[in-house]
């Protein structure tokens, strides 16, 4: 469970001061499948940032099944991201260089996992999010959505509890935002993976579990 | 592993700029071995004619002789040391010399030399002073009192062919000789100096006009070259055994000529260092737009989970590939140059300047391992700074940057 307490993050905090974040307080049970939403500034983005540990609070804390997630070093923090959060981002960001299969081994091989288990759960990934049969294509030779798809299969490589997604369908058409809200809602229910994802697409809210409304910084209204 | 493939593929990015990247270095490098080779082929040049006109690879004297050339510091005994010299298996020539230093005038002019008294027949396999004959020849006819001098002291005594030159100097006992000789032969090396400075007559010469016969100097060639005396010079040290006697090498006797062939390696890497400092500004400067082009990525890297080590790894591993690309190309490029000019030789003056020749014979560099390392160094130098720009970034600043 991630219980947020009184979160606050302000930016410029030395000259013109701009709160992003103004005492937030959540709970997120795991299993959720929670959208966030708002007009763009209204601390989304932060929020996903501060909780899945890209950027640290002004104040406040995020405990993660009861420890506080900013309570460790650089490079501590570095692991636990790796191990514990999956990230899937607006605009995809593949390793241009590397191969489906190859970005999605990467975590895998980042956390010292022998090889023939990679490229078995790889592959696995792969045809769970329906492109089993582009894996050794490079990001600049699929669609969108297919991108999107093994952006999703990376986030899962290292099986985390919790996936972040930042506006993860603003750059596909209506048929790959359907598919791939299918892929997530699965995996949601099978796996009882937590989804939190930020966006303004109502396609996402449709088939949210919680929807978020954020506002200044602040929490404005939740439906469940 | 994965972190060696992306350095590898990233290479290949953005072809244009790797490929300006790399030909930048290949031909840093190629103009740095060039020099180096140039230089080298100078300064061996340069050695090799002083060892093939008069210093060979091992002389013997009487000690003293060297600090004072005192006419009575002749050779003791000096038959039964040729003899072993000549016995020696890493002897290849051997020539017993008279050495004395006198006045050669004409009607016009003197001018103070050296006169070597040689064996013509011995000479010959020690020296190659004759292949530099520009006129006459090298003592054929049977006169007695034939000169062979160089072109520069023909010049200065304003004498040719067959003209008459005295030769003065201080005889055995302390009394003056002079001596009437013929000019036999003029040779013409591309040490003005030499050509001004040393004249060839035959020792049995000098021994019938002073009386006595006795050598001052044995110059002797190795089988195994110029370049390792050291052999023969202790192989005759222990079979001569003579402490009244120095033997040494061309080394040894001319230090100033053995640190030539140093300082052409030192002016050479001092080149190639400036070549590969302004090189190292190049990458830094490609490496840097890399960096600052893919701070999303690498913004996105470090989110998912790569450590900081890896991200400097990953850079640092990228210029070297590029930078063994440029130096693997300028080396081949190199060998094939060096190996066309080595056999054909590059002339870059009409004549022969200051002593050196006027057509060089680049020299492969010995070893292309101190290059390799210059290059590896100017590499990891030359990434510093991106990397470390790289391992500063906030991945949740990074990920949100446009480019």
């Amino acid at each position: 469970m991630i219980e947020i307490k009184n979160l606050v993050k302000t930016y410029n905090a030395d000259t013109i001061p701009v709160k992003a974040l103004d005492h937030v307080d959540l709970k997120i049970e795991e299993g959720e499948f929670t959208a966030v939403v708002g007009p763009s500034g209204c601390g989304k983005t932060t929020f996903l940032n501060i909780l899945g540990g890209l950027d640290t609070p002004t104040n406040g804390t995020i405990l993660i099944d009861g420890t506080d997630l900013h309570n460790r070093s650089s490079a501590d923090m570095i692991t636990y991201r790796r191990d514990h959060i999956g990230f899937v981002f607006q605009d995809y960001s593949l390793m241009p260089v590397l191969t489906a299969e190859e970005n999605v081994e990467f975590i895998m091989e980042l956390q010292g996992r022998p090889k023939a288990e990679r490229a078995a759960r790889s592959k696995a990934l792969l045809e769970a999010v329906g492109i089993g049969d582009k894996g050794k294509q490079f990001p600049t030779k699929l669609s969108g959505g297919q991108q999107q798809r093994v952006a999703v299969a990376r986030a899962l490589a290292s099986k985390p509890k919790l996936i972040l997604a930042d506006e993860p369908t603003a750059n596909l058409d209506s048929k790959s935002t359907s598919d791939l809200l299918d892929i997530m809602r699965q995996l949601n229910e099978k796996e009882n993976i937590t989804f939190v994802i930020a966006t303004h697409d109502q396609r996402v809210m449709d088939r949210a579990k919680r929807v978020i409304q954020f506002d200044d910084g602040k929490i404005i209204d939740t439906k469940i | 592993m994965m972190i060696v493939k992306i350095s590898w593929r990233n290479v290949w990015r953005n072809k244009v700029r790797s490929g300006i990247l790399i030909a930048s270095i290949a031909i840093g490098l190629l103009g740095g071995i060039f020099t180096m080779a140039l230089l080298n082929g100078m300064m061996e040049s340069k050695v090799q004619e002083s060892l093939i006109t008069e210093m060979a690879h091992v002389q013997i004297h009487r000690k003293g002789f060297e600090i004072n050339n005192n006419f009575r510091d002749s050779i003791p005994s000096y038959e039964k040391v040729v003899k072993i010299v000549e016995t020696d298996s890493l002897t290849k020539g051997c020539s017993p010399r008279v050495v004395i230093n006198g006045m050669a005038s004409s009607a016009n002019d003197s001018q103070g030399i050296k006169i070597l008294g040689i064996d013509t027949q011995k000479e010959r396999g020690v020296t190659e002073i004759e292949s530099f004959l520009i006129e006459g020849d090298f003592f054929k006819g049977k006169r007695k009192n034939q000169i062979v001098i160089g072109s520069s002291l023909a010049k200065k005594l304003k004498v040719k062919i067959r003209s008459k030159v005295v030769i003065a100097y201080m005889g055995p006992n302390n009394e003056m000789i002079n001596t009437a000789y013929r000019v036999a032969g003029i040779f013409a090396t591309s040490s003005p100096d030499f050509d001004k400075s040393v004249a060839f007559t035959q020792s049995k010469d000098i021994w019938r006009n002073t009386g006595e016969q006795f050598i001052h100097e044995i110059a002797i060639t190795s089988i195994e070259g110029g370049s390792k005396p050291e052999g023969l010079r202790d192989h005759l040290k222990e079979s001569i055994a003579n402490s009244s006697l120095n033997i040494q090498t061309w080394r040894e006797i001319v230090p100033e000529l053995s640190a030539l062939a140093e300082t052409g390696n030192t002016n050479s890497y001092i080149i190639l260092g400036i070549i590969l400092f302004a090189l190292g500004f190049g990458i830094l400067n490609s490496m840097t737009m890399a960096i600052w082009e893919r701070s999303r990525e690498l913004g996105v890297l470090m989110a998912v989970g790569l450590e900081r080590s890896k991200v400097f790894l990953m850079i640092v591993l990228e210029t070297i590939y590029i930078s063994m690309i440029g130096g693997i190309i300028g080396a081949i490029l190199s060998i094939v140059l060096i190996t066309y000019y080595g056999e054909h030789g590059i002339q870059y003056a009409e004549m022969s300047l200051a002593g050196f020749n006027n057509v060089v014979y680049p020299i492969m560099p010995e070893s292309f391992i101190p290059l390799f390392l210059m290059i590896l160094l100017t590499a990891i130098v030359s990434a510093l700074p991106p990397a470390l720009r790289a391992i500063k970034l906030k991945p949740a600043e990074a990920v949100r940057y446009k480019g």
